[in-house]
């Protein structure tokens, strides 16, 4: 029971956590380039936010299951041709029902297949844990890739045509320039300033530096507590409340083994008193 | 005791440094204004009242959001703004002028902590802002003769007139004669809103040799450079100076050049680097007149400039510091080969 | 000679004209995330070159037989990844067994290959329906894009780590990619809003 409520608890607050403040693409620029290019409207944001999700979450669990006994370079090779796997009967679907659409992709769909979201997620996190804690952190990276595509796709399409969605929404004149890549860079690069002061503000125990860049002077890499440099890689799975958790739960786990025995001497002594 | 300067007497010698600067912008950019007013009427207020509003609303909204100290006193805003309007045709809308800059403002100077730190020259990287966005409502000139208070881009009585940017890209030469010598110099030419006076360019030239010597060098190995090219490689097929004369008035190329390209904060300062850059921003101008997709290069070869020489800078500082070293290992050695000889 | 100009051609249009991290927006997470260490950058451009070197010549070679001319793009994509998979597989056995590489050496090579750029250069190359010629020419200015672009940003990166002054929302990544947008904007002066992808 105290399991089960831990779970529930943590699961949306683990959710949350790990695609807004560790969000992949705003604090470690990974997979920024599809966003860049092709999201400038919402529905194809929508539609490369899924299906990359969808990606992850098959590779990591391949992963944390399989690949792990491989050696890495067998592995990225693997990652790669398991997505474009992947990828295929999405493409199909897509051609059929939605052929304009994926015209305006051009290229780019294909080249989620080697998308760096998923070779670093994979080789940091799902290789070193267990099933659970991949596809939390598959889902957790795959919202957080979304909601910032999301949010890029939406102002693209509003700066640049007036719609959301295809439905207009104002009629003042339109940037067309945003939806070139240099527009997702900037969109890109306010959306990071603003989740910057927004973790600060109200999550001020994580840590801020996430992307260093002392190591551009060619200094030796540095470490630094709490984040690897040379991983840099932040998750939810880095977070020190989820691995507290994780502990807690084994704890609870321990603490009610040992429980049980004083139960069934209280129980015997109340039996013992009722009769 | 050395006097230490404090933190704040730095500031104040920045600041001051940066507000002289573009008051000697602003002082020079008013002439052009004035000829401006004369040939083409009510439009270049109408176009520098909108950046300047839109420019000082932008950098005072920044400022407050980042609770930073008001910046608007360097009077960067206002000069950056003066210089996006002069340079986009009599016919623009008033809220292109607007959003050319507050872009300059709001993405090339405040995320970079104001016009000091600026990597690329703000109203370059507006003007280039608008000539993606907006090509066609920018390079559509309107004809000499319907210049003064024109219609605006659009309306039924607009009446498009030829650049020399565009007959410079067709290979059609004009003939030089007084006429038309006289027109070029007074700037009844056609082309963008502030930048067709010669005249007053001659005059500015002047006003940058006596105050700022070493921002004149900048401008000079530029312009000289541009008209190097455009000798050797003439776009038209009736001599070198109509070529040349054709190359510098057309468009933006003189304005960029004795206006935007000495910024202090991305120009280098000392003598032979400085004219380096200048050289190197001329060809780049003019290879993108002859192979871009646009008629201007003079804003975009400002930017590609400016993001190569941090690049330059750091790789000379790098190898000066490996020779440095080898320099220093090769001393020791012989030091050391002294030592046992001795 | 002519195969020389294509060459030369296809390296300008993809290094220049249509530059392929600025204007069209490919490996640009790469670009940043390798910007950040220098020691690398020679062997970082070595290895993407042969890749798509590789890959692309292999591809363009493939490409002739009309029976995979014919096929749609995703069955392309398909071929191409199964190819940059054999070209991995092969290059990093003889990296072991040949050349008895170490293992930092066998990740840096892993992560080289799976760069967006080694997959895209031959999926472009075929939608445009460039000769072998212009493909290898397209592969080598695409390798060179991405050291061009390598330099640019790490020169980014000493700017504003030496930059006292930028607001601290933007201190770090937002100043970086807002720098990269003004990059891609003064790149756009070639290519103009057209895209060929």
């Amino acid at each position: 029971m105290d399991k089960k409520e831990k779970v529930g608890l943590t699961l949306p607050r683990m959710l949350f956590k790990g695609s807004f403040v560790y969000s992949p693409v705003l604090t470690q620029s990974i997979g920024i380039c599809t966003i860049v290019a092709i999201c400038f409207t919402l529905k194809i944001s929508l539609i490369v936010s899924i299906t990359l999700t969808f990606i992850l979450l098959i590779n990591e669990i391949m992963a944390s299951l399989i690949l792990k006994k491989l050696s890495r370079w067998m592995r990225i090779i693997c990652y790669m041709l398991l997505s474009t796997l992947l990828l295929i009967p999405i493409m199909l679907i897509l051609d059929k029902n939605y052929s304009q659409l994926n015209a305006s992709m051009g290229i780019y769909l294909p080249l989620l297949a080697v998308n760096s979201l998923i070779v670093i997620r994979c080789e940091k996190y799902a290789v070193k844990n267990n099933l659970k804690l991949s596809v939390f952190d598959a889902l957790s990276a795959g919202l957080g890739y979304g909601v910032t595509a999301i949010i890029v796709g939406g102002i693209r399409e509003i700066a640049a045509f007036g719609t959301l969605l295809g439905k207009t929404v104002t009629e003042l004149p339109g940037y067309s320039g945003m939806a070139l890549p240099f527009g997702g860079l900037i969109v890109l690069g306010f959306t990071a300033a603003f989740h910057k002061w927004f973790v600060k503000k109200y999550f001020s125990d994580q840590p801020t530096n996430t992307f260093p860049l002392r190591t551009a002077f060619e200094t030796p890499l540095i470490r630094e507590e709490g984040l690897n440099i040379t991983t840099g890689t932040l998750s939810i799975l880095s977070d020190p409340a989820v691995t507290n958790e994780e502990a807690l739960s084994e704890k609870t786990e321990k603490d009610a083994s040992e429980k049980a025995p004083v139960k069934t001497e209280e129980n015997a002594e109340k039996d013992g008193d009722n009769q | 005791m050395a006097k230490r300067k404090t933190k704040s007497e730095n500031l104040i010698t920045n600041t001051d440094s940066v507000f002289r600067y573009n008051l000697d912008l602003i002082i020079m950019m008013l002439p052009l204004m004035l000829m401006s007013i004369y040939l083409s009427g009510y439009h270049i207020i109408r176009l520098m009242l909108t950046a300047v509003i839109g420019a000082v609303i932008a950098e005072f909204t920044a400022n407050k959001i980042s609770k930073s100290d008001n910046s608007l006193g360097d009077l960067s805003a206002v000069a950056t703004a003066m210089a996006i309007s002069l340079m986009l045709p009599a016919s623009c809308p008033s809220y292109i002028a607007a959003a050319g800059s507050v872009f300059a403002i709001i993405v090339a100077k405040i995320p970079f902590g104001g016009a000091k730190n600026a990597p690329f020259v703000p109203a370059a990287a507006g003007f280039a802002f608008l000539c993606v966005c907006f090509p066609t409502e920018v390079f559509t000139y309107p004809s000499v003769e319907t210049a003064f208070n024109s219609a605006l881009i659009g309306a039924e009585d607009f009446v498009k007139g030829t650049s020399f940017g565009e007959m410079l890209s067709y290979g059609k030469s004009v003939e030089l004669n007084s006429l038309e010598a006289v027109s070029i110099l007074g700037g009844k030419t056609v082309g963008p809103v502030g930048t067709t006076f010669m005249l007053v360019f001659i005059g500015i030239a002047v006003y940058l040799f006596a105050k700022r010597r070493k921002k004149f060098y900048v401008s000079l190995a530029f312009i000289l450079t541009c008209t190097v090219m455009a000798m050797l490689f003439p776009r038209v097929n009736s001599g070198v100076a109509t070529s040349v004369i054709m190359e510098l008035s057309a468009g933006t190329l003189l304005f960029a050049g004795l206006i935007l390209i000495h910024d202090p904060a991305t120009a280098p300062n000392r003598a032979p680097y400085s004219v380096l850059y200048g050289i190197g921003a001329g060809i780049i101008c003019m290879l993108l007149r002859y192979f871009g997709k646009y008629p201007e290069g003079a804003c975009f070869s400002i930017l590609i400039m400016n993001a190569i020489t941090p690049v330059i800078k750091d790789y000379a500082k790098m190898i000066e510091k490996e020779l440095k070293k080898k320099n220093k290992a090769k001393n020791s050695l012989k030091a050391e080969g002294g030592k046992d000889n001795g | 000679m002519s195969w020389f100009f294509d060459l030369l051609t296809a390296a300008v249009y993809s290094l220049l004209i249509q530059n392929i991290i600025f204007n069209s927006g490919l490996a640009l997470s790469e670009t940043v995330r390798t910007a950040r260490r220098p020691k690398f950058f020679l062997m970082y451009g070595v290895s993407v070159l042969y890749f798509s070197l590789t890959t692309s010549l292999i591809c363009s070679l493939i490409n002739l037989i009309p029976a995979v001319k014919s096929l749609s793009m995703i069955w392309h994509m398909a071929i191409f990844a199964v190819i940059l998979a054999i070209v991995t597989f092969a290059t990093s056995v003889f990296a072991i067994v040949v050349l008895k590489a170490n293992k930092k050496f066998m990740n840096s090579l892993g992560m080289c290959a799976i760069n967006s750029l080694v997959l895209a250069i031959p999926i472009i190359n075929s939608r445009s329906a460039l000769s072998v010629a212009s493909s290898v020419g397209s592969a080598i200015g695409a390798a060179l894009a991405f050291v061009l672009a390598l330099l640019f940003v790490n020169s980014a990166m000493r700017k504003i780590a030496s930059n006292k002054d930028i607001p601290k929302s933007f201190r770090g990544l937002p100043a970086v990619f807002v720098y990269m947008a003004l990059l891609a904007l003064a790149f756009n002066c070639l290519s103009g809003q057209e895209s060929f992808i």
